[in-house]
C-alpha cells in the first residue's frame, strides 16, 4: 500500500502537465474529427465540375475521345504521376481523380479484350465516384454503338450526342444521419490511440521509472517489502491510472458524439480502444524494463517517438488507404496499424467474429512487449550480478 | 561476550574474470562502529551489497543476527537501515513524505510511524524543511534527508556507505555527530569510507581492505602499532645538502629520510623525543629551519606501509 500511495502521489505531482496534455489531445482530436466530419457531410453537393488529372498513354482515336469527353465535363489537367504521388495528390484534395489510359487501350477495345482505364479516387468522396461512373458510362456507350454495327468514329459521335453534357445528373445525396454519425465516430476513434499513448506514457513512465532508479530500488529491496509486492503495487497503480484515462476518453467520446453511443459499432470501437489501452500498458512495461537512468533522461523523447511514430506509421494520422506500401509494410508490425484496420472493419459493418483476427494482431504486440520487457529485466538482473 | 551482529565467512564474488571479493571474512559485534576502509574499487560496496542480498555471491556465507541472510529474510531486513552513497529519494515527494514512505516500508502502524518520522526529522534537523521538495535542498541538507530515510524506522544495524562524499565540512561534522549519537542509542554501525580521518574519528573497530581482501584489522591504535613508523618529524628547511641528509639518517631511531620541495620528512621507529634529537642536530650544525613539528602515524601510513600505495588519491 505504501508503494501504491507513493506512486499515486508521484503521478499526482504531474497533474498540471497531465491535464495540459489531455487538453492538447482533446483539442487535436476535436479538430481532426471535425475536419473529417465536414468532408463527409458534403451531402448536399451537386457535382457539376471537378478537377481531375488525365494521363493518356494510348493517344488513339478512342482515348482522345475519352479525354475530350472528360474535358467537356470536368476541369482536366494532363500529366503522368507515380502511384505514391497519385495517392498524395488525391489525399491532398486538390484533385478528385487520376485517370490513366494505358497504352494499347484502343487495340484491346477493338479486339474486345478489355483493357480497363485505371481510375484512382477517394472512395469516400462522392465526386470521385461520380467521375468514375461518367467515364464508365461513356466507354460503355461507345461499345454498345459498336456492337450495334457502327464504326468507331460513328460510335464516338453518337455516344457524345447521347451524353447530353448540358443535362447533368443532379446528384442530390439525401443526408443519412446514421452514416454521418458513424463517420464522425470513425474519425474520432481513429485519432484516440495517439491520445491514449501520449497520456498514459506521459503519466506513468516517469512515475514507474522513479521507483526503478537503482538507489531507490535498492533501498526498497533491503526493506521487508518483497519485490513482488512492490511490482504488484506499481502494476496496480499503472492499471488504475490507465483505466482512469480510458474511462475519461470513453466519456469524452460520448460527449463528442452527442449521445450517439451504445450502438454495436460504438461498443466494438470501445473494445478496440480498450485492447489498445492494454497494449500501451505492455509498451510501458517494455520501456521501463531498461536501465533506468538512461530511460529517465530521455523519457520525453521516448514518449514523443512512440506516440507520434506509431501514429504516423500505423495509419492514425494518415488513413491506411493513403499510406504508401513501404510505410504499410512497416506499419503491419505496429498495434496502431491493426487498431486502424479493426476500426475500418467496424466502420464497414463487420461483426465481432470478423474482428477477432485484427484484434488478435493488436493484442499480440502487447504480449510481445510484455514478454520482451520481462526478458530485458532478467538480462539486466543477470548483468548487474556479473 | 558481545553478540555477533554480522558474520561474513570466506566470501567470494566474481565479476567475470575480476575477483571483487577474495575469501573475505569479517565479524561485527553489537554496539560497534565498524569502519570498512579501503581505496576506491577495493570491494567495500560489493561487501555491503552482498551482505544486504542486493548482489549474489559465488562462495561463502553471511549471517546477520545469527541467521543466514537471504533476499527473503524479511525479519532480518526489518532490523537493518541503509544510507547509500547516492541520495536515494523521490524528487516528487516532500521531505516529510519521503521519510514517511521509506519508514512505511518497515512500520505499518500509522501513529508509531508518524512519531518515528517526526523524530527522524528532528534528528537530522530538517524541521524547517518538512514541506520542501528535494530539489530545493542544498547538498548537505539532501544528505541529511538521505540519512533520515535510512534510519527513521530505528534499525538495530545501520549501514552507512560513504555518506559524506561531496559534502561540505560543516554538514560532514553534523553527519558524523549524528552517527555517534545513533551508536550511543544502541545501533550497531557499519561505516564504509575512503576518508581515513572520518574512520579514525568515528570507528572503534577498523578493517582495511584492498583488492577484495582484508589487509589489516583492529582498533586505530592496534593498526598503527602494526607498522614500523611511530613518528614522523617534519622540518621546513631550505637548501639542505646531501651530506646533511646522510647524517640525519644516522640519527637514533631514524629509518627513512625524504627531502622534497624544501620539506624534510624523517620517519622514526620507536623511541621518544625524536623531535628533540632532530632539533639538536640542526642547532649543532648551524642549519636554519623555518618550522619543525612531529606527526603521529595515520591510517594512511598503515595502508601505505602494508600495501605500498596511498589509501586515496591525492586531492
Amino acid at each position: 500500500m505504501q508503494v501504491f500511495k507513493a506512486f499515486m502521489k508521484i503521478v499526482k505531482s504531474n497533474w498540471s502537465g497531465i491535464l495540459l496534455y489531455f487538453g492538447i489531445c482533446v483539442i487535436m482530436t476535436v479538430m481532426v474529427a471535425s475536419q473529417y466530419g465536414e468532408k463527409e457531410s458534403n451531402g448536399g453537393f451537386v457535382s457539376t465540375n471537378t478537377s481531375i488529372i488525365v494521363n493518356d498513354e494510348d493517344n488513339s482515336e478512342l482515348s482522345k475521345a475519352v479525354v475530350k469527353y472528360l474535358k467537356s465535363t470536368q476541369k482536366v489537367s494532363v500529366g503522368k504521376y507515380s502511384d505514391d504521388s497519385v495517392k498524395d495528390i488525391i489525399y491532398s484534395g486538390y484533385y478528385t481523380a487520376y485517370i490513366d489510359i494505358p497504352k494499347g487501350f484502343m487495340d484491346k477495345h477493338l479486339s474486345e479484350d478489355a483493357l480497363e482505364i485505371s481510375t484512382v479516387f477517394d472512395t469516400s468522396q462522392a465526386a470521385g465516384n461520380f467521375v468514375s461512373l461518367q467515364l464508365s458510362s461513356f466507354v460503355d456507350g461507345i461499345l454498345r454503338f459498336e456492337n450495334a454495327g457502327f464504326s468507331m468514329e460513328e460510335a464516338i459521335s453518337k455516344t457524345e450526342e447521347a451524353v447530353d453534357t448540358d443535362n447533368y445528373i443532379e446528384l442530390e445525396v439525401v443526408e443519412n444521419q446514421n452514416r454521418a454519425s458513424n463517420s464522425k465516430s470513425y474519425s474520432l476513434f481513429l485519432f484516440l490511440p495517439y491520445a491514449i499513448m501520449s497520456i498514459i506514457l506521459w503519466c506513468l513512465l516517469p512515475a514507474v521509472l522513479r521507483f526503478n532508479v537503482k538507489d531507490v530500488k535498492d533501498r526498497t529491496d533491503v526493506s521487508p517489502i518483497s519485490s513482488t509486492s512492490r511490482n504488484i503495487a506499481l502494476f496496480g497503480g499503472s492499471c488504475f491510472i490507465s483505466l482512469l484515462v480510458f474511462v475519461g476518453i470513453v466519456i469524452f467520446t460520448g460527449v463528442f458524439l452527442k449521445g450517439d453511443i451504445f450502438t454495436e459499432k460504438w461498443y466494438l470501437s470501445i473494445l478496440n480502444l480498450f485492447i489498445f489501452t492494454l497494449v500501451t500498458g505492455g509498451m510501458l512495461i517494455f520501456i521501463t524494463s531498461f536501465p533506468t537512468t538512461s530511460v529517465l533522461k530521455g523519457k520525453d523523447i521516448i514518449v514523443n517517438i512512440v506516440s507520434l511514430g506509431f501514429s504516423f506509421l500505423g495509419g492514425i494520422f494518415v488513413p491506411l488507404k493513403i499510406l504508401g506500401d513501404g510505410v504499410k509494410s512497416v506499419g503491419r508490425f505496429l498495434p496502431t496499424y491493426w487498431y486502424a484496420v479493426s476500426l475500418e472493419k467496424i466502420e464497414s459493418g463487420v461483426s465481432f467474429n470478423g474482428l477477432l483476427g485484427s484484434f488478435g494482431m493488436e493484442a499480440l504486440f502487447g504480449v510481445f512487449c510484455l514478454a520482451a520487457g520481462l526478458a530485458v529485466s532478467r538480462v539486466s538482473l543477470y548483468v548487474k550480478d556479473r | 561476550m558481545s553478540e555477533i551482529v554480522v558474520e561474513i565467512n570466506n566470501l567470494v564474488k566474481r565479476y567475470n574474470e575480476l575477483i571483487a571479493l577474495d575469501n573475505f571474512s569479517l565479524k561485527i559485534k553489537q554496539g560497534e562502529v565498524f569502519g570498512l576502509l579501503g581505496p576506491n574499487g577495493s570491494g567495500k560496496t560489493t561487501t555491503i551489497n552482498c551482505m544486504l542480498s542486493l548482489l549474489s555471491y559465488d562462495k561463502g556465507d553471511i549471517k546477520i543476527f545469527g541467521e543466514k541472510m537471504s533476499p527473503a529474510k524479511r525479519n532480518l531486513k526489518a532490523k537493518i537501515g541503509v544510507v547509500s552513497q547516492n541520495v536515494a529519494v523521490f524528487d516528487e515527494l516532500t521531505v516529510y513524505e519521503n521519510i514517511d514512505y521509506f519508514c512505511g516500508l518497515y512500520i505499518k502502524d500509522k501513529k508509531l510511524r508518524k512519531k518515528y518520522v517526526e523524530e527522524a526529522i528532528d534528528f537530522v534537523d530538517l524541521g524547517d524543511f518538512k514541506k520542501f521538495y528535494p530539489k530545493k535542498l542544498s547538498g548537505g541538507l539532501l544528505r541529511r534527508l538521505n540519512i533520515a530515510c535510512g534510519i527513521a524506522h530505528k534499525p538495530e544495524l545501520i549501514v552507512f556507505d560513504e555518506p559524506t562524499v561531496a559534502v561540505d565540512p560543516q554538514s560532514r561534522n553534523k553527519i558524523l555527530e549524528g552517527i555517534e549519537e545513533l551508536n550511543k542509542n544502541g545501533a550497531t554501525i557499519i561505516y564504509t569510507s575512503h576518508y581515513m580521518e572520518e574512520v579514525e574519528q568515528l570507528c572503534n573497530h577498523i578493517l582495511i581492505m584492498d583488492k577484495g581482501r582484508k589487509v589489516a584489522e583492529g582498533t586505530s591504535d592496534e593498526l598503527k602499532r602494526m607498522i614500523k613508523n611511530t613518528e614522523s618529524v617534519v622540518v621546513n628547511v631550505r637548501h639542505l645538502k646531501e651530506d646533511s641528509i646522510e647524517n640525519i639518517k644516522k640519527l637514533h631511531h631514524v629509518y627513512d629520510v625524504k627531502y622534497m620541495n624544501n620539506i624534510l620528512t624523517i620517519k622514526c621507529s620507536g623511541g621518544k623525543h625524536n623531535i628533540t634529537h632532530v632539533a639538536e642536530y640542526f642547532k649543532n650544525t648551524n642549519l636554519d629551519y623555518d618550522r619543525i613539528y612531529s606527526e603521529l602515524p595515520t591510517l594512511n601510513d598503515v595502508f601505505l606501509e602494508i600495501t605500498g600505495k596511498e589509501l586515496r588519491d591525492k586531492e
